[in-house]
């Protein structure tokens, strides 16, 4: 089956919603460092570019070997805490950066501002992590929005999200939970979109559930790492907001505005 | 609905943009779990389970210095990690390959039709993938990074291995 390739409208407007439901917005840039990615070297030179970033800490993977002995207790044979670079926070913990040798991302968490103050506060860190890891191929890039819905009491999905979940036929039995994770592709371009939504449950009595929306769109494939990439990421926000519009009721909508 | 399964190039189940809030950690959490109780379904998570056996087995057979007789290296423990989490990362969708090690202490992958249609893939404890694929008299080869999802120039070798 072929399908037609579709056109990213870069004009097109979307309404501005004064109170989008974004707990979390997020550029990633996964590329290896050419540069040295030494602990010591990195984090100088960071802590010296990022000086409205105050907090940081160290970013590691943790691996961890056990041996089964038949005797009981798994035999721990080595924990081993690699460094793979660091992170970095704003006085008020809304705006995290993360710079590794494969990757850098920022994060903007609730409450979101505008993409235009979002994506200029990524591209100018991203211009310190190629300063600093001097990678010269980007492998891929992700434009990721994570919207969450509370809701209190017993709703109908359906009420919520325009492709909800439904029972089998015949079997008129409430949800407890789902979990949708569709991967798209974008025919005519080289973009994927995981669309992810499911249900955060309750922590307590009195605390919201969430439906969840979580738009992550992704460019896989070699670029130079040497650009601001503006034309691209505009591209994936087209897409993330089609996504997002094309998710929620209208009604919905209405009420983030 | 349409699907476009049979188009890989751009589509893999394993890479997820990274996230920080607390939100982005539940639903990765989510996720793994989905995808581990697919996975131990025989019918879905066969080859992935097949595959870290045989890295397990080809780690301890290459476990010591000289272990094909030739002066080779022993399996880097990263290269072992790294050519673990390059299972992790296969599209399900992947014809599976044979494991081995290289003399220089990288793990190798191999897809095989016959002598003349074959890849080989290495992953080092750098996480660097070196590729070599021969389609008759055409040959491809090099070297990419894997950061958490397999190239495409990888992937795409492997469905022109596999294309009827």
């Amino acid at each position: 089956m072929a399908f037609s390739p579709i056109t990213i409208n870069l004009s097109e407007r979307f309404d501005h919603l004064s109170k989008a439901p974004i707990v979390e917005a997020i550029v990633e840039f996964r590329a290896r460092a050419e540069g040295e990615w030494q602990r010591e070297t990195v984090g100088r030179e960071l802590r010296e570019r990022l000086p409205d970033y105050p907090q940081f800490q160290e970013e590691t993977k943790v691996e961890q070997q056990f041996a089964l002995t038949g005797e009981g207790v798994p035999q721990q044979l080595a924990h081993d805490r690699l460094w793979i670079g660091l992170a970095f926070r704003t006085g008020d913990r809304l705006q995290v950066s993360k710079f590794h040798r494969d990757l850098f991302s920022f994060s903007r968490l609730a409450p979101y501002t505008d993409w235009t103050q979002f994506i200029t506060e990524a591209l100018r860190l991203w211009r310190i992590h190629l300063e600093v890891a001097r990678p010269s191929e980007i492998q891929r890039i992700g434009v990721r929005f994570i919207n969450r819905i509370p809701f209190s009491g017993e709703i109908r999905l359906e009420d919520y999200l325009i492709a909800a979940p439904k029972e089998p036929v015949d079997l008129n039995l409430p949800f407890a939970g789902f979990l949708h994770h569709d991967t798209l592709i974008v025919p005519g371009h080289p973009y994927g979109i995981n669309l992810v939504r499911t249900i955060q449950p309750a922590v307590g009595a009195q605390s919201p559930a969430f439906i969840i929306v979580d738009i992550d769109v992704f460019r896989s494939g070699a670029l130079a790492a040497d650009e601001s990439r503006l034309d691209i990421l505009s591209e994936m926000r087209w897409l993330k907001n089609k996504a997002f519009f094309g998710s929620l009721l209208p009604s919905v909508i209405d009420s983030f505005r | 609905m349409k699907t476009a399964l049979t188009l890989s190039a751009v589509v893999t189940t394993a890479a997820i943009t990274c996230g920080a809030s607390d939100s982005a950690n539940f639903i990765a959490d989510l996720t793994q779990k989905s995808r581990e109780h697919i996975q131990r379904a025989e019918t879905f998570g066969n080859q992935s389970q097949q595959l870290r056996q045989e890295l397990c087995a080809t780690a301890e057979e290459c476990a010591v210095a000289n272990w094909d007789g030739y002066g080779a290296l022993p399996i880097e423990i990263e290269a072992y990690r790294n050519a673990y989490r390059l299972i992790e990362a296969l599209p399900a969708t992947t014809p599976t390959p044979t494991v081995g090690a290289e003399p220089d202490g990288a793990v190798t992958f191999e897809w095989y039709v016959t002598p003349h249609r074959t890849i080989s893939v290495s992953i080092d404890a750098n996480a660097l993938l070196n590729y070599a694929a021969l389609f008759g008299v055409s040959s491809v080869f090099g070297t990419e990074p894997f950061l958490g999802e397999l190239p495409s120039q990888i992937s795409g070798l492997i469905a022109r291995l596999h294309m009827k």
